[in-house]
């Protein structure tokens, strides 16, 4: 019995020691913001007076992607990352349907699972996402990339900056 | 002792699901865009006054190619608006008006499309004047029969001042403009 108790003792100090707060070695999670506040809708994407944007849709580049590591010291430790979005920004234009954000996964290590994910739709009323679940390895640190996409670009919608926030809650 | 069993294994499920939140700001920028076109693109209106048949007629105004469509994109911060204005360039010959009329919107386009300023008919001269106003984000479509067609014609509004001998080519300029 007392055999019984030291372990989960054990077991107790090895998770409470997890939490990722940057101060535990165990677990670290980065997330490098990627700029996409740089991305602007060019207008001579208008061929042509009379008609909208020619594209409606507008993917971020390299320099405007998430970057998110996560460090590990656990051994095939499976991470669950849930991707939601903040609904209290009053900037987000209402009244356009067609104006979607979009974000897909991707990743350079080859233990993500299930890889790459096509673009999906983030809902603006704090809806979730996606689980994105991937085994992790020890020691090592695991890359994910998330990509965004705008989707409904038109001259109907105000001149403006438009703004959201993007969760990332990595959960073990 | 079983108690405290329970309670360790209920800690251990708990500090097992240790979780990490960090969020970032996806944002995008829109810029103005304030685009206008003429539909046929440069063509020119004749306008031409001929004299009367037989006597006591009054003299009949003869048009080639007196319409025009206007196209135009706009993309505008919240709560602001543009109008379209129009002036001459040029002194149109004595005895006639240059007029204009204008269109109530057709097309393939989509918004905030304004609406021509008062009936529609404007009496031309080298002051700028307002053809539409109240337009916001709009598009209106490219081509002819996409927004607003714009008619000229002469009106004789003094006989006697009128001199057949006389011709005039006149300039004119549309400008989409911020309201104020």
């Amino acid at each position: 019995m007392k055999k019984l108790i030291f372990m989960c003792f054990l077991a107790i100090s090895n998770n409470l020691f997890c939490q990722g707060n940057g101060n535990g070695d165990s677990f670290t999670v980065t997330v490098i913001n990627g700029n996409m506040a740089n991305i602007t809708i060019p207008i001579n994407d208008i061929t042509e007076a009379g008609n909208d944007y020619y594209n409606k849709d507008y993917e971020s580049d390299l320099g405007s992607q998430t970057e998110i590591l996560i460090s590990s010291t656990f051994q095939n430790q499976l991470f669950t990352v849930i991707i939601n979005r903040g609904d209290d920004d009053p900037a987000w234009p209402l009244g356009f349907p067609d104006l979607d954000l979009q974000m897909k996964v991707s990743s350079s290590s080859s233990l993500i699972s299930p890889g790459y994910q096509p673009f999906k739709s983030i809902p603006y009323n704090n809806g979730s996402l996606s689980q994105f679940s991937f085994d992790i390895g020890g020691n090592k640190i695991n890359q994910m990339i998330v990509d965004y996409k705008i989707k409904g670009i038109s001259v109907l919608l105000p001149v403006n900056t438009y703004k959201t926030t993007i969760f990332f809650t990595i959960m073990m | 002792m079983k108690q405290l069993i329970f309670i360790l294994c209920g800690l251990c499920a708990i500090s097992s699901y240790a979780q990490v939140t960090e969020s970032v700001t996806a944002s995008f920028t829109l810029n103005e865009v304030a685009m206008l076109d003429l539909e046929p693109s440069n063509s020119t209106v004749t306008l031409n006054l001929s004299s009367a048949i037989e006597a006591g007629e009054m003299a009949t105004v003869e048009t080639t190619n007196n319409d025009q469509w206007i196209n135009f994109s706009s993309a505008v911060f919240e709560n602001t608006s543009r109008s379209i204005s129009i002036n001459i360039d040029g002194q149109v010959p004595s005895g006639i008006n240059l007029i204009l009329s204008t269109s109530k919107y057709t097309g393939n386009g989509k918004g905030a499309l304004g609406e021509p300023v008062g009936n529609g008919i404007l009496t031309l001269n080298n002051t700028l004047q307002t053809v539409i106003s109240n337009i916001r984000g709009a598009y209106t479509g490219d081509g002819i029969n996409n927004g607003y067609k714009l008619t000229y014609s002469l009106e004789i509004y003094d006989y006697k001042l009128l001199d057949f001998n006389q011709t005039a080519t006149l300039s004119i300029t549309l400008t989409l403009t911020d309201s104020i």
